[in-house]
C-alpha cells in the first residue's frame, strides 16, 4: 500500500495483531546492506501463545539466541506473556 | 451515551489469556461481556451499522454471538487479530479490501462514544516514542538524553556530549520474520559509535540514548489513576541492558512509585486520552525514576501472576464503569 500517509502509523484507527498478540513483519531475507538498528537483532523462535488454565497462566516456549562478547549461544526459555 | 447496563465489548483474539482474565473479572461482577475478534471479519462476522442521531446503531455478529452497537457499555481493545479475507482475491484487491475493512469496521467501532481501554486511535498517537519522551518531560518526568538521527556524525557527537555509553533502541516493537521459522527482536543495545557504519545508519531513523545508571528497572502498570508498580531485578548482563531480553532471570518486587511520578503518569494518560499504560522506568542508584517509554497496549498478565498485581480487576472496574475516572 504505497499510498499510506508516511507520518501516520499503519496501526492507526484499528491496530491489529498476529495470533499471539504480536506484530510480525512480512518474511524477510536480509541482504548484505541493512539498517544499523536491524543488525542488533536477536533471533529466536516464537510459537503460539498457550492458554494454560482458566487461571490464565500464559506462557510459551522461546528459543533464545544471545550474543555476549562475540560468543553466540542458543537457549530455550519459557516466557510469560511476552511484553513489548 | 453509554448504556450503564449494556455489555462490555472485548475485542481480542480468542486465545488471549489476558482478555480471558478481564472477562472473568467482569463476569464475577455480573457485567455482561461480548467478545469478538476483528480477525473474523468479513468471513465469519457480519456488520450491519446505520447512522442515527449522531451515532452508529446496528449489530456486529458472528454465528455464536452478537452485540448491539448502541448498547455497548465500554470496549476493551486487547490485540484483536488482522482481518481474514475470503480466499481468491488478487494482491491488489487484498490490499484494497483490507483498507476498506479497516476504515469501515474501524470507523464504526472508533465512533462508539463509550469508555475505551484504550481507544485505538489514541494508542496509535501514543506509540510515537519521541512524542512520549517530550510529553513525559513536559509533565515533569526525568528522561534520558536522546538523539534521533540518520547521521553517523550526529551519533558520534551525541556520544561525546553524553560522555558515557550510549544505547540504540527501536521506535517500534515489530518483530522481523527471518523466513526460516525464527523471528528477530531488537532489544536495547549498548553501541560503540566509532563502529557504526555510516551508510547503515543513514538507511533509516535511529534512536540513541545515554545509558542511564541503574539500580533496577521498574514497570508501572497504570489503570485509570491506579498504579501497579513493580521493581524488575536481574543479575545478568542481558537483563540489565534490557529486561525483555532475559525473562528467565528476572525477579519482581511490588513497590510504590513516588507520588510525583504517579501524578505525572496520570497526567500523561490524560494527555493522550488513555485509561491504561505500561510505563517503563530506570530507577537510578540516586533514587531518580527516569522514564523510558509507555506502551499503551503493553502486556500485563505476567505481573498479575508473578507479582500478585490485581490488574485485571482494576481493568474490569474501569470497563464496568465503577472506577472513578
Amino acid at each position: 500500500m504505497a499510498t499510506a500517509d508516511p507520518m501516520f502509523p499503519p496501526t492507526s484507527l484499528l491496530p491489529q495483531s498476529d495470533p499471539g498478540g504480536v506484530r510480525v513483519l512480512p518474511p524477510n531475507q536480509p541482504g548484505p546492506f541493512r539498517p544499523f538498528v536491524a543488525t542488533l537483532g536477536v533471533a529466536h523462535q516464537i510459537s503460539g501463545k498457550q492458554h494454560d488454565t482458566s487461571a490464565t497462566k500464559s506462557s510459551y516456549r522461546t528459543n533464545s539466541e544471545t550474543v555476549n562478547d562475540g560468543t553466540r549461544s542458543t537457549d530455550s526459555v519459557t516466557d510469560t506473556d511476552v511484553d513489548d | 451515551m453509554t448504556d450503564p447496563d449494556g455489555p462490555v465489548l472485548v475485542l481480542s483474539a480468542p486465545e488471549d489469556a489476558a482478555a480471558d482474565l478481564v472477562e472473568a473479572r467482569l463476569k464475577a461482577r455480573e457485567v455482561p461481556v461480548v467478545r469478538l475478534d476483528t480477525g473474523d471479519f468479513p468471513t465469519q462476522m457480519r456488520l450491519d451499522a446505520r447512522n442515527h442521531d449522531g451515532r452508529w446503531t446496528g449489530t456486529l455478529s458472528t454465528a455464536s454471538t452478537s452485540v448491539e452497537l448502541d448498547q455497548v457499555r465500554s470496549v476493551y481493545y486487547r490485540r484483536p487479530t488482522r482481518f481474514r479475507l475470503p480466499p481468491g482475491l488478487a494482491g491488489g484487491d487484498t490490499a484494497f479490501a483490507l483498507t476498506e475493512a479497516k476504515l469501515g469496521v474501524g470507523g464504526v467501532l472508533a465512533s462508539l462514544p463509550v469508555t475505551w481501554v484504550n481507544h485505538p486511535a489514541r494508542m496509535a498517537h501514543a506509540e510515537y516514542k519521541p512524542l512520549q519522551l517530550a510529553v513525559a518531560e513536559q509533565l515533569g518526568l526525568a528522561v534520558p538524553r536522546t538523539l534521533v538521527t540518520n547521521d553517523v556524525d550526529a551519533a558520534r557527537a551525541f556520544a561525546t556530549a553524553v560522555g558515557a555509553p550510549i544505547v540504540c533502541k527501536t521506535f517500534s516493537s515489530l518483530l522481523l520474520d527471518d523466513g526460516d521459522g525464527t523471528v528477530t527482536s531488537v532489544f536495547t543495545t549498548t553501541v560503540d559509535p566509532t563502529e557504526i557504519d555510516r551508510d547503515q545508519l543513514a538507511a533509516t531513523a535511529h534512536l540513541f540514548q545515554e545509558r542511564v545508571p541503574k539500580a533496577h528497572d521498574a514497570r508501572v502498570t497504570m489503570v485509570g489513576d491506579t498504579a501497579f508498580a513493580v521493581a524488575v531485578h536481574t543479575d545478568t548482563d542481558a537483563g540489565r541492558e534490557d529486561w525483555r531480553a532475559d525473562y528467565r532471570n528476572l525477579r519482581y518486587q511490588p513497590i510504590t512509585a513516588p507520588d510525583e511520578v504517579r501524578l505525572a503518569m496520570s497526567a500523561y494518560l490524560d494527555h493522550f486520552g488513555l485509561r491504561y499504560g505500561a510505563f517503563d522506568f530506570v530507577v537510578e542508584p540516586s533514587g531518580t525514576w527516569r522514564f523510558l517509554e509507555c506502551n499503551p497496549n503493553g502486556q500485563w498478565l505476567w505481573l498479575e501472576d508473578e507479582a500478585d498485581q490485581p490488574i485485571a480487576a482494576a481493568l474490569a472496574a474501569v470497563l464496568a464503569g465503577t472506577e472513578s475516572r
